[in-house]
């Protein structure tokens, strides 16, 4: 076994303050090691820092890094994967990145999903889309070593369970290693050799999932969802907030419709989910809905008097410096968001998980009576996304509609209204 | 959604779809030398015998009908009105000031200015952008990866920007507290974009991708050009131009 990366007694810091350590770590070829925990605990500090973009995000460390391939031979996609893709066309980063003539790289997306977007403009494809890209540029690019944050946060249950896959067997047939930072360990549970978790400023490494300090914590989060489930369906007010009739769309470039003749209905205290495979049109009736973009062909009937969206991208929902200034010094909502701790952090040194709770938290505050989320659950480890799902039936409870665009099984699981696109 | 964020809003939206509306279309895979001589004749020949340009612009304008890209070529007039209104309204007022009006020569300088600045945009619209970074990257290998950047970071800032204007007029901000926001989250997309591009950026070789359809008709059109200035030069067209 050759050992591809090295780690001995690692201590990251930002600003000045620790933010967590690694005693060590070793990685082989062909292993697939999992980075999780808590969201905000330092998982995507700890891998700016083996990638080595860590001084763009402000971070230090000390301690030895030590990588036993070169740097041509390590590829890393990062949290928010719309910043990895850096030309114009997908087609131009698979080719330009890989060497490989269009032909070989169209079968290869074909087997991603992804060969019907190789000549879309970039800023067209949805973020399940990009990741998918970035991965298979990765392993066009011949990389040994592949460093993945929150790889899987944008995909269908589909597209995950065949990204495992592929990963499975690109470990065994080819000797590549991965290092994925995700908070669905049951995902990768079955493949994974070692397990990094990281909490409370320690990273401790562990050899079997069964191991690890979150074990019966899926049962505990469960049974609460049960709870927020049942509650939930017993909000609906009945006071109509929208009505969408036959609602079509298609982007004036295209020729093919994204969004085919949707109905929907929503009441006030009613959760409606959106799901269905990336790309399939969910942000895009979701900016319909929100008025971003007029239907083609349909009528979207309002009765609300306001309205609040959150992008998939949080941070451009968010309009203030810190959380307490975005939250409007409500501390009560920041204690049920879980931000009390990070009230006066600038929002740009927000871990993703913490802006996506920030923009949830802020929206819901609003006094809006419909909220349009997309991806709330992006970046949340279980503990923090039934706190997010408590803040949302507390929201229905009041009577506020939401519309919710996702590929969680555990804020599907609460909705009362589903509609698969 | 107050009247000043929908304005900027549909305003943006023109710029954006005015340039980035469509995939890597057939339109970008020709090369920018035809594309660049076309240009310089509709400069020295169109603005020199004005209703030439009419005649310039009608196979531009045929090629993007042909192409089925309609949406690009109404939103490439919108956004090339612009200056060609400004230009024309300025000389209109100024006139009127004067106390002599001349409304022939106001349409002259409005039809005058939109057709070169679509002219200009057709140019935009036909850069290769596998062709530049290759000759870029001849040039200098570090070069190579700029023209694909900047293409991705300023489409990426307009659609951000939309999105942004949008969902902060329904929180009830302002415009300008908004654009104060886009600005200084210009840092964070930096960060954001550099730490996407610095793992992979020694692997970046640009692969060139034509299609000889597209030059074809590049090649007819700069044919179409050459005999336009032959008549204009060396004929009696000129005299009623």
């Amino acid at each position: 076994m050759k050992e591809l990366l090295r780690v001995e007694g690692l201590k990251v810091f930002a600003g000045g303050e620790a933010l967590v350590r690694l005693k060590s770590l070793r990685v082989d070829d062909g292993e697939i090691v999992l980075i999780t925990g808590p969201s905000g605990s330092g998982k995507t500090s700890l891998l700016r820092c083996l990638v080595g973009v860590h001084e763009l995000a402000g971070l230090n460390y000390s301690g030895i890094i030590s990588l036993g391939v070169d740097r041509s031979e390590l590829s890393y996609i990062p949290q928010e994967p719309w910043y990895g893709l850096i030309t114009p066309y997908p087609i131009l980063e698979l080719m330009g990145f890989s060497g490989l003539s269009e032909g070989s790289i169209r079968a290869y997306a074909e087997a991603l999903n992804v060969g019907h977007v190789l000549e879309s403009n970039s800023i067209d494809l949805s973020a399940g889309e990009i990741q998918r890209i970035l991965f298979l540029e990765a392993l066009l690019s011949e990389s040994r070593l592949i460093l993945m944050d929150e790889v899987t946060a944008y995909l269908d249950e589909g597209s995950r369970n065949q990204l495992v896959s592929v990963i499975e067997g690109l470990r065994s047939n080819y000797g590549i290693s991965f290092m994925v930072v995700d908070h669905d360990i049951d995902l990768w549970k079955d493949c994974v050799d070692k397990v990094v978790y990281v909490s409370g400023g320690e990273a401790v490494t562990y050899s079997n999932v069964d191991d690890l300090p979150t074990t019966g914590l899926t049962s505990k989060v469960m049974e609460e969802v049960r709870a927020l489930a049942s509650e939930v369906r017993n909000y609906s007010n009945g006071e109509l907030l929208l009505k969408a009739i036959n609602v079509w769309f298609k982007y004036p470039d295209s020729r093919d419709y994204v969004i085919k003749g949707v109905d929907l209905e929503l009441s006030g205290g009613d959760l409606l989910i959106i799901q269905g495979p990336s790309g399939k049109g969910k942000s895009t009736l979701l900016k319909i809905i929100s008025g971003i973009h007029k239907p083609s062909r349909g009528k979207i009937l309002r009765y609300y008097k306001y309205l609040q969206y959150v992008p998939e991208n949080p941070l451009i929902y968010l309009s203030e410096p810190t959380p307490r200034d975005e939250l409007r010094g409500d501390l009560e909502i920041a204690k049920e968001a879980y931000l009390s701790h990070v009230l006066d952090t600038p929002i740009t040194r927000l871990s993703s998980g913490e802006r996506r709770r920030l923009a949830i938290a802020s929206a819901i505050t609003r006094g809006a009576d419909l909220v349009v989320l997309d991806e709330p659950s992006v970046g949340l480890d279980p503990e923090n996304l039934v706190r997010v799902l408590r803040l949302l039936t507390k929201a229905i409870s009041r009577g506020v509609g939401l519309i919710v665009a996702t590929h969680s099984r555990l804020l599907t699981y609460i909705g009362s209204k589903i509609i698969t696109l | 959604m107050s009247l000043l964020s929908r304005a900027l809003s549909f305003f943006t939206v023109v710029i954006l779809r005015s340039i980035f509306l469509y995939g890597y279309s057939e339109l970008r895979k020709g090369t920018i030398l035809l594309s660049l001589m076309h240009l310089t004749i509709v400069l020295t020949y169109g603005l020199k015998y004005g209703p030439s340009l009419l005649a310039y612009t009608a196979p531009i304008s045929i090629l993007y009908l042909v192409l089925g890209m309609y949406g690009l070529l109404i939103y490439s007039l919108a956004v090339s009105s612009i200056p060609g209104l400004w230009m024309s309204l300025t000389q209109l007022i100024m006139d009127v000031l004067k106390g002599m009006l001349n409304p022939l020569n106001y349409i002259s300088i409005y039809v005058k200015s939109t057709l070169t600045s679509l002219a200009i945009l057709y140019v935009l619209h036909t850069l290769n952008p596998s062709e530049l970074s290759t000759l870029l990257y001849r040039a200098r290998k570090s070069l190579g990866m700029y023209p694909q950047l900047f293409m991705r970071i300023n489409s990426f800032l307009i659609k951000e920007g939309i999105e942004a204007i949008y969902t902060h007029s329904l929180k009830g901000e302002s415009v300008w507290k908004t654009l104060a926001i886009l600005m200084l989250r210009g840092d964070e997309l930096t960060r954001g974009f550099s730490e996407g591009l610095m793992p992979k950026y020694m692997r970046f070789k640009p692969s060139l991708i034509y299609s000889a359809r597209t030059i074809w008709i590049q090649l007819l059109i700069l044919g179409y050009d050459i005999i336009l200035v032959l008549l204009i030069t060396t004929s009696w067209i000129p005299q009623y131009l």
